[in-house]
């Protein structure tokens, strides 16, 4: 099965790209946090510019980023369908019993600006370097070891589990199963997945016992070559300030 | 010659109930390539896992295994830089997110400097003939580079016992090929679990039958390998290369 990988484009040239990972991180980071914190939808809306622009400054291909985006925009048009109907405001239109206010609209666009502007910035965040030097960085910004693991084996075993699922769906389908409205579908569904965690749970045994027998004690070591430039600085600099003045132009706009 | 692992009345029963070995005994000489066989269930891998002391806690067993003039408890974590293992699964032996973080995994937990882990995994990559692979995820590679991979992330321990279970295992012929041929590269002491017994026949100079848990037979490869009475009494096939020999092909 192929599936579309983060990193996938950690091998172009750009700023980002040869930002040091640990202070992109935490730079970008910052960013995302004044983000969503936008208190209206002016500062959101320069916070998706923004976004825009250093998805554009990584060369980390559009289409790309939209493939992912995806499903924050289902995410999203829950919000647009929910709220201008539950939240009480200024009426701007009526669809027979449906009231839709003024107020809920503009919640709905602030979420989903605030969604849009986080999801687009983690693409110059963990898109512009390999994975592996992601989690390298996280662990040398003390994240807990054991958290830095579970992150390294989802994003390693993701793909194994679901080659897995569509070799049991496709056996399922040689055996005559077309997937329905039914109730058939549901149990057959409901069995196969419930098979793949049984499998998933046996092979992390087995990934234990070859972890241990390579001497694991607990704790994933990973060698890492980081090194800081004034450069790396700057661009933080840089990020920082952009992320404080979208934070503290919420107050003013 | 001396001593590489000494097995003395093994014996393991599985939480379950499942008794997998009675009563193994049996010495392996240093530099020694001994090829395990027998049918499924026969305690091959059971065997395999009591060399570095990592079979399950909630087991039973007896018996004493020496390997390299140390005994070797459950858990024992001393002896395992010395004693290299390579699980049957690639997908299980390769679980970082890079080739180079798998093969660095044991020489890192063994405490060496970074300049030594990376000469020492660029050795690793280079014998499995794998170098330049390090940046390459262990999910995108093949069948056959997989398997290499995994040797390579135990070789990269400098091992002085190799322990291999199924080597060839969905492989096709010519990752096969070139698995039989790394093996023959290397002049430490190995330990191969399978069910080809034609690759048995190519990289190990003496060969063990078990079956249901205890050694049948025990002697130079070709001499076990030949005796198709035997075999077929034990759930195995002469391998081909005898087969057709014997009938003058």
């Amino acid at each position: 099965m192929h599936l579309p990988e983060i990193d996938k484009y950690a091998h172009l040239d750009s700023p980002l790209h040869s930002w040091d990972p640990r202070v992109k991180i935490v730079s970008l980071f910052c960013l995302i946090l004044s983000m969503v914190l936008a208190s209206n939808l002016l500062v959101a809306g320069l916070g998706l510019m923004l976004a825009v622009a250093l998805v554009f400054l990584s060369r980390i291909p559009f289409g790309f980023v939209f493939l992912h985006l995806r499903w924050v925009m289902l995410f999203v048009l829950l919000f647009f369908i929910i709220m201008p109907l539950t939240v009480s405001g200024e009426e701007i239109a009526r669809f027979h019993f449906l009231s839709i206010s003024r107020r809920g609209l503009e919640l709905a666009s602030l979420i989903g600006l605030r969604a849009f502007s986080a999801v687009l910035l983690v693409f110059p965040m963990i898109g512009t370097m390999k994975f592996s030097s992601t989690t390298a960085a996280l662990q040398r910004l003390k994240l807990p070891n054991k958290l830095v693991q579970m992150i390294i084996f989802t994003y390693r075993y993701i793909f194994v589990a679901l080659d897995e699922m569509g070799r049991m769906f496709m056996a399922a389908r040689a055996r005559g199963f077309r997937s329905g409205t039914n109730l058939h579908t549901l149990k057959t569904v409901g069995n196969l997945i419930g098979m793949l965690f049984v499998r998933s749970y046996e092979r992390t045994e087995h990934i234990h016992r070859a972890m241990v027998s390579r001497g694991y004690d607990g704790t994933l070591r990973v060698l890492d070559e980081f090194a800081l430039a004034k450069k790396d600085f700057l661009k933080a600099a840089l990020v920082v300030a952009l992320a404080l003045g979208l934070y503290f132009a919420g107050w003013t706009l | 010659m001396k001593e590489a692992v000494r097995i003395e009345n093994l014996h393991y029963t599985y939480p379950e109930g499942t008794q997998a070995l009675k009563g193994i005994s049996l010495r392996i000489y240093e530099g020694e390539s001994v090829g395990i066989i027998g049918p499924n269930g026969a305690g091959k891998s059971t065997l395999l896992l009591h060399l570095n002391g990592i079979l399950p806690a909630a087991g039973q067993g007896e018996g004493r295994v020496v390997a390299l003039g140390e005994e070797i408890r459950r858990n024992d974590k001393r002896i395992r830089s010395d004693i290299g293992f390579v699980f049957e699964d690639p997908d299980e032996q390769l679980f970082m997110p890079r080739v180079f973080d798998d093969v660095a995994f044991g020489p890192l937990n063994m405490g060496l400097s970074g300049e030594e882990v990376k000469a020492r995994v660029k050795d690793a990559l280079r014998a499995v003939n794998l170098a330049g692979f390090e940046e390459r995820s262990p999910h995108h590679l093949s069948a056959g580079e997989k398997r290499a991979a995994a040797i390579a992330t135990v070789l990269s321990m400098r091992p002085q016992i190799l322990v291999i279970d199924e080597p060839a295992s969905d492989l096709d012929p010519r990752s096969r090929r070139n698995i039989i041929h790394l093996l023959n590269t290397f002049r430490m002491t190995k330990m191969i679990a399978t069910h080809d017994l034609d690759m048995v026949l190519e990289v190990a100079t003496r060969c063990i039958l078990l079956d249901e848990g205890k050694v049948i037979k025990d002697g130079p490869g070709e001499e076990v390998l030949k005796n198709r009475e035997l075999l077929e009494a034990h759930g195995l096939e002469m391998p081909l290369s005898l087969l057709l020999r014997s009938q003058n092909f």
